[in-house]
């Protein structure tokens, strides 16, 4: 089975065809168009801005599709021959800005219109889930119950997989997403946008114990995260050390080279990379924490981590480590590179998922779900 | 019994949050203000209609609008300000959320959603900029809780798609705003009830 995938559901224009056979899964074409060089001036998404880029890039995607097989997407059958381009598309409904939503909704539509293919609107969150479902090794390794970590800007939620299409949200956030605490901080330091990368890359070269960063909710019981208090204590902490001209607190003691004549700029300078590696590691710790306790309860048979921040190596590391010390016999499952954030490719996935239980939506009412739930 | 203990829950979580001295004012503007606009069936044009000029006024100048301060010692306090709220809510009323970067805003939507009846905790709308909530019955005809969050908003034409007014015209809609000083003319040009929190200690 062929699935064309459309997802545009907040940063990224993303269009995809994959096979699917039996244990083979292939990626026949796939592209992925972000919009971060124009919402890093903004410092966020800004719908209108993602929705009008959405429509040029989805279109000039379409055409990047057509050139891969020289035919029209236009139509789903070959001239002459029986063999079809898709059979299927898969489509993000939600949840999302409900605008850029639409713009690869109405897209999809239009072609299943076109052509007569079946459709299928796919929840963004099962996208992601089946993300890392798209790597052979992986596959083979795909046992339930699975216990998934998603993370993202928008999103952190651990999620038991019964089966495929069956879930249960085991914690989430009761406030911030965890992306969310790298962006904001980010923004506080003046750093650029997206926070997580950048924040990781400086982190390399600081001290993670430098500032004593809460570690939010590893006293309670439940499997829920919360990331707002972080985000205080680390405004907080940052405008004390930035205005202070005298060092303070023993925890600031440890970086060398901080001298209570350094102002401004120089200052700044020298304790971003402490201060990045210090944020980094009380969020990944507190992930980790929490997914490891989720273990432990569940049992499940494998692990995966997705979304944006799983993309973060010293997450993946620490998550590793601890996962071998903890339950020994589970695998780490993650995505291929490029595939932790948004793209059609996953979509596709979760879509084949759907489709091959006989699953799909009319597509004279198919429309957005910006809440939509996993 | 589950649904019992779940909103237990939900009490501590709410109270375990960080401790911090808190004032918080809340400017309701003049009766007759809040809900003149609901009339209008094509919803606003910013700054044109002269209705609006003095609506605005009313909402800059606080001259004829209904004071009231508080003071929280702690976070479980947030619902005594609910609850002296909650008589002034009305499908069309917009609040508008000001306070710095953990002030406690998204915490009074929580409490808020809590005293609405909704069984789901708001989580930040920072990244996907606006989440709505069902009331599962309605309190003083409101059933839909739209919360917005313009942080990332710089440009207010950016506000445009998502549409706030067309929100506000199902007339069963309570419309609260984070970070109203990022669209100053769209809520210059409707009468809101604000809302600022700042940290004492």
């Amino acid at each position: 089975m062929r699935i064309l995938a459309i997802e545009t559901s907040c940063d990224e224009t993303s269009v995809a065809i994959l096979s699917f056979s039996n244990d083979r899964v292939r990626i026949l074409f796939h592209e992925i168009s972000s919009q971060i060089p124009i919402h890093a001036r903004y410092g966020g998404v800004v719908p209108e801005v993602a929705a009008r880029t959405h429509v040029a890039e989805v279109l000039s995607l379409f055409e990047r599709a057509r050139a891969f097989d020289g035919r029209s997407l236009g139509s789903a059958r070959d001239a002459g021959s029986s063999s079809r381009r898709f059979d299927a598309i898969a489509v993000t409904q939600g949840p999302g800005l409900a605008t850029a939503l639409r713009v690869g909704i109405e897209a999809a539509r239009t072609i299943a219109f076109a052509t007569g293919v079946p459709i299928v609107g796919v929840n963004h969150l099962e996208g992601h889930l089946a993300s890392a479902w798209l790597i052979q090794e992986n596959r083979r390794r795909w046992k339930f119950p699975l216990l998934a970590l998603l993370v993202s800007g928008g999103h952190t939620e651990l999620v038991l997989m019964r089966d495929f299409c069956r879930y249960r949200v085991l914690g989430r956030t009761r406030d911030d997403a965890a992306g969310e605490a790298f962006d904001k901080s980010a923004k506080l330091m003046g750093l650029g946008y997206p926070g997580g990368p950048i924040i990781s890359q400086l982190a390399v070269d600081g001290n993670p114990r430098a500032f004593p960063f809460p570690r939010p909710m590893l006293k309670d019981p439940s499997l829920d995260f919360s990331f707002s208090g972080l985000k205080t204590d680390v405004r907080r902490t940052w405008e004390k050390v930035m205005s202070s001209p005298r060092k303070r607190g023993s925890s600031i003691n440890e970086i060398p080279g901080l001298d209570s004549r350094l102002r401004g700029n120089d200052k700044r300078q020298l304790l971003i990379p402490h201060f990045c590696a210090s944020l980094q590691e009380a969020i990944v710790e507190t992930l980790v924490a929490k997914t490891i306790r989720a273990a432990i309860k569940v049992k499940p048979a494998a692990v995966t981590i997705v979304g944006g921040v799983s993309a973060n190596r010293h997450l993946h590391e620490v998550m590793q480590k601890e996962l071998r010390r903890a339950i020994p016999s589970v695998k780490l499952l993650a995505p291929a590179t490029g595939l932790h954030t948004d793209n059609a490719a996953m979509i596709a996935a979760a879509g084949y998922w759907r489709l091959r239980r006989g699953e799909k939506s009319d597509w004279r009412r198919l429309d957005a779900k910006p809440e939509w739930d996993l | 019994m589950k649904r019992q203990q779940t909103t237990d829950n939900r009490e501590q979580r709410l109270k375990s949050k960080v401790e911090e001295l808190r004032s918080v004012s809340i400017v309701i503007p003049a009766k007759a203000g809040i809900h003149s606009h609901l009339g209008s069936p094509q919803g606003f044009t910013i700054g044109l209609d002269p209705r609006l000029l003095r609506l605005r006024r009313i909402c800059l100048g606080h001259e004829r609008g209904d004071r009231k301060i508080f003071t929280l010692q702690s976070v479980a306090e947030w619902s005594k300000v609910v609850a002296w709220l909650l008589p002034h809510l009305r499908p069309g009323v917009i609040l508008a959320l000001s306070g710095p970067l953990g002030a406690g805003k998204t915490t009074f939507v929580q409490y808020l959603a809590k005293t609405l009846g909704i069984r789901k905790t708001p989580q930040s709308p920072t990244f996907s900029l606006l989440r709505t909530y069902r009331l599962p019955n309605s309190v003083h005809n409101i059933t839909r809780l739209v919360h917005v969050d313009a942080y990332r908003i710089e440009d207010e034409r950016d506000l445009l798609p998502l549409d706030l007014d067309a929100e506000l015209r199902d007339k069963k809609t309570l419309l609260v705003i984070e970070w109203p000083e990022r669209i100053p003319v769209w809520i210059r040009s409707h009468s809101v009830i604000r809302l600022a929190i700042d940290r004492i200690s």
